[in-house]
């Protein structure tokens, strides 16, 4: 065989440090992570003036597409719901809070958004069910010393913000170098995924979008529910 | 200790892709799944000469995972899913991952890994090789040098089947080894050696 010259690219000579290189990585996507259940967080608490504002100055859209960047050809499938989003801008607060009222407050529509809601059928009973739930979920907060408010520990908003907590120490974690924590925070995410928010959040998120199709809490539980869909890995039962 | 590695020589190989069809054969994978493939290089896509007419080329680069020594994927893999055995190979577990892609976005070698959102098909309804591995979707996948053959003391499908014998396979911390000896009489490189992964991977020039 006759000897062909092969090109090929050209390599300089410094090495880098992998594993520095991929914690540098990762700090990057774990702090992108916490943002976006930060802002979901945020958006399932009862509208307050900043949030409106938050909203009205873009700031939550802005975030969303820079913080699922790193999803690549994955982030198409939430830019079309961040998109949505966008067109919700400019209503006073007023509006928001009546929005929110109607879907979660006391209403005939009345969509729950606490696991207890959604946790019980399979059971015999619901309020023994609902004790057990608030127990397990204080003792998981409890573990990182986070205490939420007495009787909002099963709520959508306070369980993506002990997600977006856990990201957040991933983050510093993978900052730090410090692998095994890092790794072991982001299994605890994955752990709580399976056994809390990603069981019921995908009817939640039906449930809101059959009572309040095409408003902004439609838009922003369908950005959620395929966020998650992505977080849970597989067996995940929320994206048709 | 042992020290797997695969040497692939440049100038034998003539991008026929049988080392992709046997990947697939052996490991079962399902359709547009696969762990190694043939790149074709300085062109757009694969199979398109490099140059301009008349002064074309056409030279290849078989690509899978590297296994590499000092491997970030090992280590920032939150589920133990990817592992390297005693023997280097680095092996992914897909019934352990969960899918955060995290060895992925570590990697400095694009393409080597596969993860399907959704279940791919399979051409055939029965198994057609002997890899036990079931393919789940949102789970990542890549070439294992063919762990569940190298137990049974078979080298992978893809060295076995290359008809230019392009590919070797062995032991670099055996010096009499046909891989040791290759290194040691032929110009060689290590792709992305300045990224500090140590890859097992060698190519021949």
């Amino acid at each position: 065989m006759n000897n062909r010259e092969i090109n090929l690219p050209a390599s300089n000579n410094v090495v880098d440090d992998p594993i520095g290189r991929a914690c540098g990585i990762l700090t990057s996507v774990s702090r992108s992570r916490a943002t976006i259940y930060r802002w979901l967080s945020l958006g399932f608490y009862p509208p307050d003036r900043e949030w409106v504002e938050a909203v009205n100055r873009e700031q939550l859209t802005a975030e969303l597409t820079d913080a699922t960047s790193w999803l690549g050809a994955d982030q198409q499938k939430l830019l079309l719901e961040i998109e949505r989003l966008a067109g919700h801008q400019r209503s006073p607060l007023e509006e928001w809070q009546a929005e929110y009222n109607r879907l979660f407050g006391k209403s005939i529509q009345y969509v729950s958004p606490r696991e207890g809601s959604y946790r019980w059928r399979d059971v015999l009973h619901m309020t023994e069910t609902t004790d057990n739930l608030t127990a397990a979920l204080q003792q998981e907060y409890h573990q990182f010393g986070l205490l939420p408010l007495t009787g909002m520990e099963d709520t959508v908003a306070v369980e993506c913000e002990f997600l977006a907590y856990l990201c957040e120490r991933e983050t510093e974690n993978w900052a730090a170098h410090s692998m095994s924590s890092a790794r072991e925070l982001r299994q605890q995410q994955r752990n709580f995924l399976i056994n809390h928010l990603g069981l019921w959040f995908p009817e939640f998120s039906r449930n809101v979008t059959d009572c309040a199709a095409d408003s902004f809490y439609d838009h922003f539980a369908s950005f959620g529910n395929i966020w998650l869909s992505f977080e849970y890995g597989a067996g995940y039962l929320g994206v048709a | 200790m042992k020290h797997y590695v695969m040497v692939i020589d440049l100038q034998a190989c003539t991008g026929c892709n049988t080392c992709s069809v046997a990947c697939k054969q052996e490991n079962n994978l399902p359709e547009n799944v696969w762990w190694t493939e043939v790149l074709t290089l300085g062109s757009d896509g694969n199979d398109m000469p490099a140059g301009v007419y008349p002064e074309l080329t056409m030279d290849y680069l078989p690509m899978g995972c590297q296994h590499c020594a000092n491997a970030p994927c090992v280590e920032v893999c939150p589920s133990t899913a990817t592992y390297r055995l005693e023997t280097g190979v680095v092996v992914q577990d897909p019934s352990l991952c969960i899918g955060c892609r995290y060895c992925m976005m570590v990697c400095p070698f694009t393409g080597v890994r596969v993860f399907s959102e959704d279940q791919q098909p399979y051409a055939t309804s029965f198994p057609t090789g002997s890899n036990p591995v079931i393919h789940r979707p949102k789970t990542v996948e890549k070439c294992t040098f063919c762990a569940h053959r190298l137990e049974r003391g078979l080298e992978p499908a893809c060295v076995e089947t290359c008809p230019m014998r392009a590919r070797t396979f062995g032991d670099i911390s055996d010096p009499t080894s046909e891989v040791s000896e290759l290194l040691r009489t032929r110009s060689h490189f290590q792709l992305l050696i300045e990224k500090g992964t140590e890859p097992s991977v060698y190519y021949l020039t």
